[in-house]
């Protein structure tokens, strides 16, 4: 009998901290399954951010380094200027990504810097226990948002980075997935594989920004998590690719 | 015929640039700011001719995160700015030394607090040698007087961080970073010559276990047992790294303790009270952390009275004093730009101390 | 003891560089030099000066409180300066720019259309080279003229560039100049 599923080389045997329902293992475990079948374990290097994602290096067989909350695509960048052979990755939240790293986040993709990135949207800050994100849809009530989020009363828009992103001329691909169902899981697995592939061809800034469930902040059961991606943030967040070069 | 001297006028920015290339420093990261600009465009210049990387960041805290990624990665890296830029790179400094990372950060400082203004100044002491950042830890910072020595200490410095796996500071004062001077000897190989193995480093996992740089630690008591690591090793530093210059102490009533520019200031001051037979001697701590209290205390025996003058309202002082307890010790200084004259010393020292 | 010379003008009247080739001739003569600028905001237009210290000992301080030679292409310039000139002190001034030139007593002073003899040299912009001139020719034990012109000659390539700084640093020597 020929197996079809198994733990990816690159993914270590341990046991996971992510709560029950959490986007996190599934992008986890895509990215090393990646990382395997492109056969780059021993040239990756990934960046951590801050976020529930901090302890990747706990599961990932691969090189890594943590970043400062939203530092993660500098840090990215000194890498991978001092290694331009090898295959260097960001993966990182919403509030990391857009809100306290929205700097790095534009200038690095500006720059075309040929890496890419994992970005993690589940429109909240899910470590420090839900509050609101640049990503918080509207309406979405968090712990700082305890009516809903409300652009009127000047807490913003929800920031659509994969189209911010795609307007850079440095970007070479921009795309946006979610993981609400295994059809939506092996597109993102695709997405991810082909912006990595992008890097190792020496094309720009890849970014994947995946629509993930954080059941724990949302308040929710996993499985009305799913639904709610499908039902409500996808309305805002369309899914696709948005730039390809 | 007139032989020809090898040495270059260089000012202290660009001294300093160019020693950090010569140190093998292959990745440099900064952003604008006055009075450092001179460095930055000298590494635009030759970094990258030299087989370096060069980037000119999006901000200090950028700049400062690159520079980590480039320590993950192995390489001698640095960053430089003045005051303000340093206060946002302090996120990084403590990131970097939490990580255990080597890298040299240059500050030519300017006046604050605030935006102050771009003048000589030496009011970021308490910044440099009391962490900086977050958390518990120190990183070695040392002061040149001279372009020439600015040169010297990059070097070491270097040396210092790579062999503690420890981010260093350079504190310069605007007057060395924009002063210039003739500067000749860029050999490297005048310092510690044994190169560390950077194991550690993230190169890719090939043929070894995965390599992780992080300074989180969530476990109960595991923190604890990093901080204690790192004290261990700050410990090593203060008994091994204390560096000071002394001049006219072989017959001295009265002793300035000065740093950087300041104490070039106060030579010139020294020179003219000799010649009025005022015994007046010089104590120059080049490491202000760790402070050489041990060099301060020894010389200081034979002392009358003590004169700390700085480009500050007060800030080494403060270590002059805990080392010196039962002295009297006076203090000199200026801010906001006030650069205290040798003529300011001499007056000093005649209306006070004699 | 070192000699101490303070350079002040506008800024583009070549200070700063006037400057940077004392102290470079100072390395030709295997002597130590500090050079220490006014900076940041101060460019084209603005008052631009300063400091150099030339000496065969080490030097202390780099900053300029007496100086020996002042060389001052400004009116704002002398005035801003004019009480740190003391005896023995000698002086440069560009009276194309300096209406009023009185100084302490003791002071040797010569007082030169800089800006007009320039444009005889062919650009305004060999005005510091001019004062520069006149610095070595009355006191060579500061600086030689050698030492300044080896220094221009590795400075400026270009040729006609260079022969105009070279005609400016002899420009003086033509005039009878009484001090």
């Amino acid at each position: 009998m020929k197996i079809k599923f198994s733990r990816p080389k690159s993914l270590i045997d341990v046991e996971t901290h992510y709560c029950a329902g959490c986007g996190h293992g599934i992008l986890n475990i895509l990215t090393a399954k990646v990382v395997d079948e492109l056969g780059i374990r021993d040239k990756t290097i990934g960046v951590a951010p801050v976020g529930c994602a901090v302890l990747a290096y706990k599961y990932w067989n691969f090189d890594v380094c943590e970043a400062a909350h939203g530092r993660a695509l500098a840090v990215a960048t000194g890498i991978k200027r001092c290694h331009p052979d090898k295959v260097i990755f960001t993966y990182q939240g919403d509030g990391d990504l857009a809100s306290i790293g929205m700097a790095e986040t534009v200038h690095a993709a500006n720059r075309g810097e040929k890496i890419t990135c994992v970005f993690v949207n589940n429109a909240c800050y899910g470590m420090t226990g839900g509050q609101m994100a640049p990503t918080t849809i509207v309406g979405q009530k968090t712990t700082t948002t305890p009516l809903g989020r409300s652009p009127e009363s000047g807490e913003g828009w929800p920031i659509k980075m994969a189209e911010l992103l795609s307007g850079l001329k440095g970007v070479s691909y921009s795309v946006r997935t979610a993981v609400f169902n295994p059809q939506k899981v092996m597109q993102t697995y695709q997405y991810i594989k082909k912006a990595f592939i992008n890097q190792i061809e020496g094309k720009g800034f890849s970014l994947v920004e995946v629509l993930s469930p954080c059941p724990a902040a949302w308040r929710k059961t996993p499985l009305d998590s799913m639904k709610w991606i499908e039902d409500e943030m996808v309305k805002y967040f369309p899914l696709g690719v948005i730039k390809r070069e | 015929m007139q032989k020809t001297n090898k040495k270059k006028l260089m000012s202290g920015n660009e001294a300093i640039a160019e020693a950090g290339i010569s140190a093998g420093c292959r990745f440099y990261a900064g952003y604008p700011i006055t009075p450092q600009n001179e460095l930055i465009a000298y590494m635009a210049q030759n970094m990258v001719k030299r087989g370096g990387v060069f980037i000119q960041a999006e901000s200090e805290i950028a700049a400062i995160n690159m520079v980590l990624g480039a320590a993950a990665a192995g390489v001698r890296a640095m960053t430089s700015s003045s005051g303000p830029g340093v206060s946002l790179k302090q996120e990084g400094i403590s990131y970097l030394a939490g990580c255990e990372l080597p890298a040299l950060i240059v500050n030519v400082m300017r006046a604050g607090p605030g935006l102050g203004d771009i003048s000589s100044s030496q009011s970021d002491y308490f910044q440099a040698t009391r962490g900086g950042g977050h958390g518990d830890y120190f990183t070695p910072v040392l002061a040149p007087w001279s372009v020439e020595e600015a040169v010297k200490l990059v070097m070491l410095g270097f040396d210092i961080a790579d062999y503690y796996r420890n981010p260093v500071l350079i504190l310069a004062d605007a007057i060395i970073g924009q002063m210039m001077e003739p500067v000749g000897n860029f050999d490297k190989s005048q310092f510690r010559k044994k190169k560390e193995s950077k194991n550690w480093a993230l190169t890719g996992a090939k043929g070894r276990p995965a390599n992780s740089i992080k300074s989180l630690y969530l476990k109960e008591g595991v923190l604890e047992q990093h901080n204690k690591k790192l004290k261990k090793k700050w410990d090593k530093i203060r008994k091994n790294e204390q560096r000071f210059f002394v001049s006219d102490i072989a017959d001295v009533d009265y002793l300035i303790v000065a740093y950087g520019s300041q104490a070039r200031i106060s030579l010139e001051a020294i020179k003219m009270l000799r010649k009025n037979n005022i015994k007046v001697g010089l104590f120059r701590p080049i490491s202000l952390w760790p402070f050489p209290g041990k060099g301060l205390r020894k010389i200081a025996e034979k002392v009358k009275k003590i004169l700390v003058v700085e480009q500050s309202l007060g800030q080494m002082v403060e270590d002059v004093k805990l080392n010196l307890p039962n002295k009297e010790v006076y203090f000199l200084g200026r801010a906001g730009g006030g650069v205290p004259s040798a003529g300011e010393i001499i007056k000093y020292i005649n209306n006070k101390l004699i | 003891m070192s000699k101490q010379i303070l350079v002040s003008g506008f800024g583009g009247q070549g200070i700063l560089s006037l400057g940077k080739i004392l102290a470079k001739a100072a390395i030709v003569e295997d002597k130590n030099a500090t050079w220490f600028p006014s900076y940041g905001a101060e460019v084209r237009g603005g008052t631009a000066h300063c400091f150099v210290k030339i000496s065969k000992e080490p030097i202390a301080s780099p900053f300029v409180e007496y100086p020996d030679i002042g060389i001052i292409l400004n009116q704002p310039s002398l005035d801003k300066y004019r009480k740190q000139f003391k005896k023995r002190c000698f002086l440069i001034l560009n009276s194309d720019l300096i209406g009023s030139d009185s100084v302490n007593k003791g002071i040797k002073k010569i007082s030169l259309p800089l800006n007009k003899m320039a444009l005889e040299c062919g650009s305004l912009k060999v005005t510091n080279i001019i004062a520069l001139g006149i610095l070595v020719l009355f006191n060579p034990e500061i600086i030689k003229k050698d030492s300044v012109i080896k220094v221009l000659k590795e400075t400026y390539r270009d040729k006609e560039i260079l022969k105009q700084n070279l005609d400016a640093l002899e420009k003086a020597k033509s005039l009878d100049i009484k001090i």
